[in-house]
């Protein structure tokens, strides 16, 4: 008995795009997840999907609103704070990204989903 | 006393005779088993040289716990050792089908190794463009998606 849409799927060869949401959890390098992303669509949404902990360089680098669009499932998160020019007393008193992190929350995701906070200040 | 053996079928309708220990590796198995006993199962899914590949898998992995004093013949290094000999010699598209059989069957040891290959072929990778070489894949970005991607990743570190 052929069955004619088994036939259809044994005739497509499989590739690395119906296995790559399975996978993506196994690269755990950073660089790699970042040339991963860059692969395709299928790609791209297989990292995004599986990614729960991101560290930016600099906090004001992306729009919350865009962090958490591109990471829903994100769960942590690094802000590395303090640039290279505090040292020099070239950052103002009042500068957002030298307030402590509690009231620096709103400026990167709801609280129900970013769920430790990591803070670096070394720049 | 001799050991219950169930009957798998490919999608070619070969039929394949295991163990029973042996197929209750994979979680499906186990269930279907147990609510269709005595019955053959199909894998309509599933090639014979796949089917046949993962049953090996299975074979190599089964505990022996009828075998007196020493309950398995080996040991989990050499068991290690096995498995990376087991996925460096499949080809790319069969491991691929390799690796979706085990999820289908649930089989999570063999889901481990055949993913961890698959990974360490992408680590192995030095952009993109190599990775797309390396399993055939077509870009599907238009350049200012992939730009517009490249900025956002440079902050993740």
């Amino acid at each position: 008995m052929e069955d004619p849409d088994n036939k259809k799927l044994r005739s497509t060869p499989r590739n690395a795009d119906d296995v790559i949401s399975i996978v993506m959890p196994y690269v755990t390098d950073p660089k790699d997840r970042e040339s991963a992303s860059l692969v395709n669509r299928t790609w791209l949404r297989a990292d995004s999907e599986t990614r729960d902990h991101v560290t930016m360089a600099l906090c004001y680098a992306s729009a919350p609103d865009r962090l958490t669009r591109r990471f829903p499932n994100l769960r942590s998160l690094k802000l590395k704070g303090k640039p290279r020019a505090a040292m020099f007393n070239l950052i103002p008193d009042n500068w957002e990204g030298s307030l402590p992190l509690g009231e620096r929350d709103r400026l990167v995701a709801p609280e129900d989903q970013v769920g430790a906070f990591q803070e670096d200040d070394r720049a | 006393m001799s050991k219950k053996m169930i009957v798998l079928k490919s999608s070619e309708g070969v039929s394949f005779v295991v163990e029973e220990a042996v197929a209750r590796q994979s979680k499906i198995i186990s269930f279907l088993v147990e609510e269709f006993p005595d019955r053959e199962l199909p894998l309509t899914n599933m090639t014979s040289e796949i089917l046949r590949k993962t049953i090996e898998y299975c074979k190599k992995h089964v505990v022996e716990d009828d075998g007196g004093g020493d309950s398995s013949s080996s040991s989990s290094g050499d068991l290690k050792e096995w498995d990376v000999k087991f996925v460096a010699e499949i080809d790319q598209p069969r491991l691929m089908d390799l690796l979706m059989a085990a999820n289908y069957l649930d089989i999570p040891s063999l889901l481990d190794v055949t993913c961890q290959k698959v990974a360490d072929t992408i680590a192995a990778c030095n952009d993109e463009k190599e990775i797309r070489a390396t399993f055939n894949i077509e870009n599907d970005f238009t350049e200012e998606e992939v730009e517009a991607i490249r900025m956002e990743n440079q902050y993740p570190i």
